[in-house]
Order: structure tokens, then sequence, then C-alpha cells
């Protein structure tokens, strides 16, 4: 800049010029109240406080030995053969199917099979509905049943009701009931419904405890389609994110990953591992071609008329090339991940899993478009990848179906979900953030 | 920039009224600014009708994105990269690649800096206004608002080359007219 620049920049920077008094009120017409974004971390926040807070309560009332109803009371088994069963239909008086059906139960049946039960109606008293030692023979049950209206339509209703006490305290009595009516058609051990066996960790599963505790090693392959969201704290780069978006479309990502694992009797399991990650994202650019020109000469002249110059305007004829840009992101992270398995069958079990994912290094080639429609790279215009060194943390789940091939092997298929907040780059005026979503397949080996 | 008392508010206070939607107080932030940013848009535009059109999109945008400015660096510096991203965004609009053509002859002047001072500002920014589109818009990027070739090459969609040719030739043109203004004055 020399003394010329410098003298019109002083004296023009600052300059000011009057506006038309009506111009505010055409600005005031057009100012947006514009709603807030929407929070995408409290989302999670609240899932990731909502599940462990769902399940606590679940395990809670699970712990509690008694069965709360609005009039309680006391059945004690043992004692059934002294009374008549009068006292446990008043107790189910608000289940009057129920109380017809055990009405029909011939009071023989529980004096043999000291499945006894005393009553004693008292006001807050816990219901305690222990059938421990139940167990009789197959004839037995089936004489049992006949004495039953309806004994399909029993097993529902019993196991109905006492999910509808909300307590499942002790599994015998659900089991000794539902031995009465449907057997469980899933042979993997665990005859409990899928509702309890998912929330009664304490009680350990025979699949776990014989086949899979222990660590295990895993290698999982995901091919995904993602969405990379970018934003800036500059506003006038919405414009031009604005524009990308629009033309934006999913591309073909990937993972791989490997790590160790250790699975608990319970069916919990814990992994964590290395992951390369590659989402990529693709925009199309619809480029100006000149397709030729036309010249137009004119000339400029001072207020007495004399030609100053002459200008030769080249006015270009264009057309338009539609051309598909790539943004690439690759990471290298390390999952953590909290998982819950679930017996199917004998050699088949289904997964739940979901944890942090902490971002170790990121590297962006990233582009928007100018507000011509040309792509221009976010960051410095020299440096076309842009590399993150700074520690951030996104999320992952998964839901995969594990089948196993032998004692060790298995293989495992589902539907995986990523995603990671705003990424800030340093210096560079436009994070982005991503959401990633597809199916994975993988192998694990188990140590036993 | 310093708080300002307006009404018993601060700066930041009224930035904070106007983000919640109080109109009196952008009414009062727009009064405050639009004389500099009305001279600004005019150095974009081709008459004072444009410069409005291109200063009332432009707070609009900075009424609406008030939200985003982070109160790091002056509210006037930010406001001022919003009006002139709108201008540039109006102006290529309205303007094709011909206004950064070539001016063939134009005969330099050997004009000393010291003619400005013989000039009145309003003087100066109606020379400026004579100047073509694409000259006026460089120079007033590049000398004015102090942006590189780089950056105007970059937001302009143009070669650094073509930036700079028009720089010079804007200035040449300007000097050009400040003597013949300076002859006539004499």
């Amino acid at each position: 800049m020399n003394k010329f620049d410098k003298e019109i920049r002083e004296l023009l920077y600052d300059a000011e010029m009057p506006v038309s008094s009506t111009l505010w009120d055409k600005i005031e017409q057009r100012i947006e109240t514009k709603p807030d974004k929407p929070k995408y971390w409290m989302v999670f926040l609240l899932t990731a406080i909502a599940i462990p807070a769902l399940y606590i309560s679940i395990v809670t009332v699970s712990k509690n030995d008694g069965i709360s109803t609005d009039k309680t009371t006391a059945i004690h088994l043992d004692k059934y053969s002294n009374t008549n069963h009068t006292g446990l239909r008043n107790t189910y008086n608000n289940t009057a199917f129920i109380s017809e059906n055990i009405s029909n139960i011939d009071d023989s049946y529980f004096t043999e099979n000291r499945s006894l039960v005393a009553e004693k109606e008292t006001e807050q008293t816990p219901l305690f509905a222990h059938i421990s030692d139940v167990n009789q023979s197959v004839e037995k049950e089936n004489a049992l049943l006949q004495n039953f209206n309806d004994d399909i339509i029993y097993d529902k209703p019993v196991k109905s009701v006492l999910l509808k006490f909300g307590s499942i305290n002790k599994l015998a009595p659900i089991e000794s009931l539902i031995s009465f009516g449907i057997e469980s058609n899933m042979d993997s051990g665990d005859k409990r419904p899928f509702i309890q066996r998912l929330f009664s960790p304490a009680t350990a599963c025979p699949r776990f405890s014989n086949k899979i505790k222990g660590l295990y090693s895993w290698v999982d392959y995901s091919s995904a389609y993602s969405k990379q969201t970018l934003s800036s704290n500059d506003s006038e780069l919405d414009d031009n994110i604005r524009l990308r978006d629009a033309s934006e479309r999913s591309a073909y990502s990937f993972s791989t990953s490997l790590g160790m694992g250790f699975i608990h009797t319970s069916g919990w399991f814990i992994e964590s591992g290395l992951t390369y990650d590659q989402i990529n994202t693709q925009f199309h650019q619809r480029e100006e071609n000149v397709i030729g020109t036309e010249e137009i000469i004119r000339t400029s002249k001072d207020e007495d008329g004399t030609i100053t110059g002459t200008y030769t305007e080249i006015i270009p004829i264009i057309g338009y090339n539609e051309i598909k840009h790539i943004n690439k992101l690759t990471q290298i992270e390390v999952p953590l991940l909290f998982g819950y398995e679930i017996p199917i069958r004998p050699s088949l079990n289904f997964s739940l899993k979901a944890g942090p994912n902490f971002n170790l290094s990121s590297r962006s080639s990233g582009r928007v478009l100018d507000l011509d429609g040309n792509p221009i790279y976010f960051g410095d215009n020299s440096d076309v990848d842009l590399h993150k060194d700074n520690f951030g943390i996104g999320y992952i789940a998964g839901a995969h179906f594990i089948k196993d091939i032998d004692n060790s092997f298995s293989v495992n298929f589902g539907f995986s979900y990523k995603s990671y907040g705003e990424t800030q780059y340093d210096e560079n005026p436009i994070s982005s953030s991503f959401t990633k979503y597809g199916f994975s397949t993988g192998i694990r080996y188990r140590f036993l | 920039m310093s708080p300002l008392s307006l009404n018993n508010h601060t700066e930041k206070d009224l930035i904070s009224l106007c983000i919640e939607g109080d109109n009196y107080s952008c009414k009062q932030l727009f009064d405050l600014y639009s004389g500099k940013m009305m001279a600004i848009c005019y150095r974009f535009a081709r008459d004072r009708n444009e410069a409005e059109d291109i200063l009332q999109e432009g707070f609009v945008r900075v009424f609406n994105k008030l939200s985003l400015y982070s109160g790091e660096g002056a509210l006037e510096a930010w406001m001022r990269r919003v009006i002139i991203n709108t201008a540039i965004k109006y102006k290529k609009r309205h303007i094709t690649k011909h206004s950064f053509t070539e001016l063939d002859n134009v005969h330099p002047f050997d004009t000393t800096p010291s003619v400005i001072d013989e000039i009145s500002k309003n003087e100066i920014i109606n020379l400026i206004q004579e100047l073509p589109d694409g000259y006026r818009i460089v120079f007033s990027l590049y000398v004015i608002e102090g942006y590189s070739h780089k950056e105007i090459a970059e937001r302009l969609n143009i070669g650094e080359s073509t930036s700079r040719s028009q720089l010079v030739k804007a200035r040449t043109l300007l000097r050009n007219k400040l003597n013949n203004l300076t002859k006539l004055a004499g």
C-alpha cells in the first residue's frame, strides 16, 4: 500500500453517509426471530441418563421382595392345606380371570404337591408368593392343567399380572407357572421370557457360564453411508455451506476395527480397540463453462467530451458442467463399548452395545462452494488437508446378531451407528460434525 | 469497541437485547452504525438506491446472525465484514465477468498524493464512484478495507493477477480524475 492509498484509506475508512429515513422500517419487517438450533448433545445426555435410570429402576424393583397391591395379603403356600383357597381368590380380586381359574383348582393337588397356601388378609402387609421347591412331574402338571377352564389362556394372564404388579422378585414362581402352561420354544438354557432375561443380570445364564465367559478378540468391518454437517461461527460462510449442503449426497464410507473384549457370565460385556474410519461425502458443483465470447468496444469520455480511453468488454457465453467432488475425513479412534448379549438360540446371540468413541486424530480434505457455486477449501487455501490433533469424543452404538461357528469363533453382523459432534479445526472458520449409519460384520475369537 | 452508553445500555446490552428480539435495541444499533455502513455500500454500488438495497440486505443479515457474534473483537469490524460480504454477494448477482476486463488506454499521469489535500472527502467519494464496477470494488477492498489480493481473488472469483491489474488501473484512473479536478479548480 503506497502513500496515495494510505491517504485515501485515512480519508474514507470512517466516512459516513446519510441513510434514507424509511430504510429502518423495511429492515424491521425482515428481521426474523430465529429459534435456537436443537441441542443434539442434550439428546445424547438425556439418553445416556435415561437408559441407566430405566435399568436401575427395574433392577431395584426386582430386588424388592414384595409385591405391593392396593389390598395386600400375605400368602404362604406351605399353609394352604389348612385353609381353603378363597383367600387367594380375594387376593386377586382385581383380576377376576385369575380368580376364576384358581378357584377351579382342586385343593388336593396343592396338598399332595406341598404347594401350600395360607392366607391372612391384613391391610398393608406385603404379599409374598414363594413357591419354592416346585418340581412337579409332567403328569401332575398335566393333571393340574385339566382343572383349568382354559389352560392356554392361563399362562398369559398370569405372566401379565405378575408383570403388572411390577415385581419379578423370584424366578421360581414364574418358571413354575409357565411350566403349567406353554413351554418356551427358546432352547437357550434359559426359559425365562425375553424381558426377564434382559433385566435380570443377577441370574447367571447357563449359556454364558458354560461357554463364553472371558476374554475375546474381535475384528470388524463396517460399510456405511454418512452425512457430514458443516457449520461456521462466521455467519458469512453460512451461505457457502448451505450451497454445498443443497447439493450434497451420501458417499460410501467404511471403517475397520480390531480389539479385545471381556464378557461376564451375566451377559454384560466391554470392548475396546482401535478403529480406522474413512468418511466420504460427495457434493456436486455446477461449473460455469465458457462456450463462446462476444466482444464490445466502448469509449469513455470526460465531461468535456474528450475520449479518455476505450473499454473492450469481452462478454462470455456461459454453459454448465456438473462436477462431483468427494470430501474425505479419515480418523483414528478408540471405541469403548459396553453391551449386553441375549441368547436367542444355542448358537445365536443378539447383542446391543454403545459407548463413547475417542477420536485421536483426524484429517479432512474438505470443500464448500463459494457463492458462485465453485468449490473452495475451507481453511487455508494452500493447505488442502486439515489435520486435527486435539482430542474429541463421539458416540457409537450397534445391534448385532452373533452366530457361533465353534466354541472359539463366531461371526457377527448387524447395524452400526456413529456420530461426532462439532469438530473445530485450528484456525479454521468451519467446523464439521457427522453421523454415519450402516451395516457391519466381523469375527470374534474367544480365549477359552 | 469500548462500551457505549446508549439510553443507559452498553453495546453489549444492546446486542443481548437484539438477540432476544428487542427491535428498539436493533434500531439503536442501526442508528449507530448505518452511516458508516452506508458509505461502504456506496463504494460497491452504482448509486444511492443500490447502496440502500445492499445496506438493507446487509443489516437484515447482521440482525439475523447477531447471535453468532462471539463478542471477540469490535462489533463494528464484524458488522463491516458482514456488510462487505453482502455487497459482494449482491454485486455478483448483478455483474458479470466483463466488469473485470482490461481498460486498454489509460494514460498514466504523474500525480502527487498531495492533490488529495485539496479535494474534499465527498469529491473523492464521487470520483471513486465514477470508476467502473470492477475497478471500484477491487480498489475499495484493497485500499480501504485492507483485503489482500489473494482474499479479493477468492471472494470475487477472479485471478490474483486480475485483482492486481484492476487495482493498478483503478489507481491510475483515479489519479487522472483527481488531477483533472484540481486543474479545473485551479
